[in-house]
């Protein structure tokens, strides 16, 4: 047994360590760096071939969610349109593994909604308030985006689980098996609760105005046609449109939109706004 | 709480015949089993950390902190606790028990949940299985020079805490949470003894059931004044609403004229019994807890607790207050391997041993190493762990007696621990 004086010594260097831990409390607090994130979570974020499927899984799930809230569209020359405008744009996306499905959806709310793994949606009442084709191609250039920078993928840790041997003890320790496949459930329905109810942050938003809008200059369309449309339905607001809470409008965003396009260059880019095109396959 | 003072009391209710007393080491010393893959590796300094199922236990506001939308954690530990009595029986003999056990001692899960997270865990935060199985020979008594003393003894004892919790933040800094644990104890004893004359014998059986329900709220605090630095408090007691003790004694005993006439082993060739019920609730102290961790970098990590335990009387035994403290380092060597190490005391909470008294509660103070090295996949960590806890200290083990014994104590830990990534 060590004797008592040691063990007050040891008592001694345990409240010292309290006492410093107490003197680098003056330091600024940064939310934006989270300290207690451990290596192995850093080094574990490279994604693989079996994240992708189970993204693509875990997304056709969300789009089944979405389908069931919203009647498909029984307009088929409408639906190839749109497939049209989103394929071009996706042919320039980052993530070549994923196959894009677009598809219109019955509502006279302005939006659109994106589940991982390339399903998008667009309302009838999002397709009314463009007043062209670059401006319809904006919104699904935005939805797009939140797939490519993998947004809902991040924020809801979607990612394979992995079954090798450490992982295959794990399951044996831990009681039941039965409660991974009722966290996925849980994990869709949160999905759902960040298209429906809370929205993306506004970091990802920014950012999806960002790619969006680089997605549509490099299919050749007006890169200011997704801002254009932002600030057009953002004054209509309280007048003739609806929008719900997915995509919260802001000055700060148009703002941040024009500055991007200004440091971008893209504002004498000579785009297409397909006027006609548009026309022919909307009725507004 | 079934201590040695209620188990000889039930003794000398039904009997006066000489015995042992019943040695409990978990009601003498607070931190019996460490609880938490991470936890155990770092001494059980983890107030200030609690960022994952363990801290459920430790201090629910820290899970606001965890990473991941759902986590759990599991952990199997063997346990073994060696007591060695020093000189008993007129300073003849050693006598040595050990308790071992294998069990699950912790599950939890966490995930977000409204404005906050949600858990459920359980834990056992005690857990003994003692044995004695010793003869001895020529043995002095009240009754003569026995040629054989023959013990067996067997005490089984778990303690059982599991309840939801709920963590939520108070603004960017501050963490507030809570878990309400449903407290159950339940124990075993039996204590089997033979006496061998030359021309006759006493055999005494003694079987205790002991069980207590209760709850034990824990309420904890976390503040993060900086990016890399923690303070953690939690504060809980344990309050008891049933409890129930029940003790069997059997006597065949010897023909000597020492016994009493109503002495239940004044029993010739009759085999005696007796049943005694005791229905008075235990005392547990108050239970403080505080916390510091230093968030070096990614890969390091420095942490340090102490542990404050009331003063308390729970069923006429003295409880000292105590103060614990304990200190743990955690080492990323890369993204796929952390090793952890860790320091702790574990102080007696009865009062030292006088010279010229019965009766007395053992005392020995522990000073204990724990470590654990962890593999991490994508989704899951897998961790082995140890702790290592020793002291020396007095104890009367013969209840009667003012002879004191020289008490030397080890407790070895082996833990196997999972989480589990949703």
């Amino acid at each position: 047994m060590l004797t008592k004086a040691v063990n007050y010594y040891l008592l001694a260097a345990t409240v010292l360590a309290l006492a410093f831990s107490c003197g680098c409390a003056n330091q600024q607090h940064d939310p934006d760096n989270n300290p207690r994130l451990r290596l192995n979570a850093i080094g574990h974020d490279e994604k693989t071939a079996a994240d992708v499927k189970k993204e693509i899984s875990f997304g056709r799930n969300v789009a089944g969610r979405v389908l069931s809230r919203y009647q498909l569209s029984q307009n088929s020359p409408l639906n190839q349109y749109i497939n049209l405008i989103g394929t071009s744009l996706t042919a320039n996306a980052a993530r070549t593994e994923l196959q894009f499905y677009f598809a219109v959806i019955e509502s006279n709310q302005v939006n659109a909604y994106s589940a991982p793994g390339g399903y998008i949606f667009i309302t009838t009442g999002a397709i009314q308030a463009a007043n062209n084709e670059a401006e319809l191609a904006g919104i699904l250039a935005h939805e797009i985006a939140h797939v490519t920078e993998r947004h809902i993928v991040n924020a809801l840790n979607i990612r394979d689980v992995s079954e090798d041997s450490s992982a295959a003890i794990g399951k044996m320790i831990r009681a039941g098996g039965e409660s991974a496949r009722v966290a996925f459930s849980q994990v869709v329905d949160k999905a759902m609760a960040i298209l429906f109810e809370s929205g993306f942050n506004q970091r990802d938003e920014f950012e999806s105005d960002r790619v969006g809008t680089l997605l549509l200059a490099m299919a050749g369309y007006d890169a200011q046609a997704l801002k254009n449309f932002l600030h057009r339905t953002h004054q209509q607001t309280h007048t003739k449109h609806h929008r719900n809470s997915t995509h919260p409008t802001s000055t700060d965003r148009l703002a941040a939109l024009d500055t991007f396009i200004a440091e971008e260059q893209l504002t004498n880019l000579d785009g297409v706004r397909n006027q006609q095109r548009f026309k022919q396959h909307v009725n507004q | 709480m079934l201590t040695n003072k209620n188990v000889w009391t039930l003794c000398l209710a039904m009997s006066t015949s000489s015995a042992v007393n019943t040695s409990l080491a978990d009601d003498y010393h607070y931190v019996n089993l460490l609880v938490g893959d991470r936890a155990n590796g770092m001494g059980g300094a983890y107030t200030a950390i609690s960022d994952d199922p363990a801290g459920l236990f430790y201090n629910p506001a820290g899970i606001v902190h965890a990473q991941g939308s759902s986590l759990s954690g599991s952990m199997n530990t063997f346990n073994q606790t060696t007591i060695t009595y020093r000189k008993v029986l007129g300073g003849l003999h050693d006598w040595t028990r050990t308790s071992s056990s294998l069990l699950p001692n912790y599950f939890g899960v966490i995930q977000p949940w409204g404005w906050g997270m949600i858990g459920f865990s359980y834990a056992v935060p005690n857990a003994s299985g003692e044995d004695q199985d010793e003869s001895f020979d020529n043995i002095a008594t009240g009754l003569g020079t026995a040629d054989k003393f023959i013990i067996n003894y067997n005490n089984d004892d778990k303690t059982y805490n599991f309840g939801p919790s709920f963590a939520m933040k108070l603004s960017d800094t501050f963490s507030l949470g809570a878990t309400l644990y449903l407290h159950q104890r339940q124990q075993q004893l039996i204590d089997n003894t033979l006496l061998i004359f030359s021309n006759d014998r006493v055999w005494r059986n003694n079987y205790i059931e002991f069980e207590e329900r209760g709850i034990k709220p824990k309420l904890g605090l976390m503040w993060s004044p900086s990016d890399s630095v923690s303070l953690g408090m939690s504060l809980s007691k344990i309050t008891i609403f049933s409890s129930e003790i029940t003790g069997h004694q059997s006597c065949l005993g010897a023909n000597a004229a020492s016994y009493g006439v109503n002495d239940l082993c004044a029993s010739g060739d009759v085999v005696n019994h007796n049943i005694t019920t005791i229905e008075e609730k235990s005392e547990y102290p108050l239970h403080l807890q505080f916390g510091s961790a230093w968030f070096h970098s990614n890969a390091l990590l420095l942490s340090a607790d102490l542990s404050y335990h009331s003063a308390h009387t729970s069923n006429g035994n003295t409880r000292e207050q105590v103060i614990n403290f304990s200190g743990g380092i955690e080492y990323y060597f890369n993204s796929t391997w952390a090793l952890r190490a860790g320091i702790f005391s574990d102080y007696a909470n009865t009062p030292k041993i006088s010279s010229g008294e019965i009766g007395q509660e053992e005392h020995v103070d522990l000073m204990g190493l724990s470590g654990s090295i962890s593999r991490f996949t994508r989704n899951s960590s897998l961790t082995i762990g140890f702790n290592y806890s020793s002291g020396t200290g007095q104890a009367q083990i013969i209840s009667g007696s003012s002879e004191i014994q020289e008490v030397e104590m080890s407790n070895l830990g082996l833990s196997l621990a999972a989480s589990y990534l949703y």
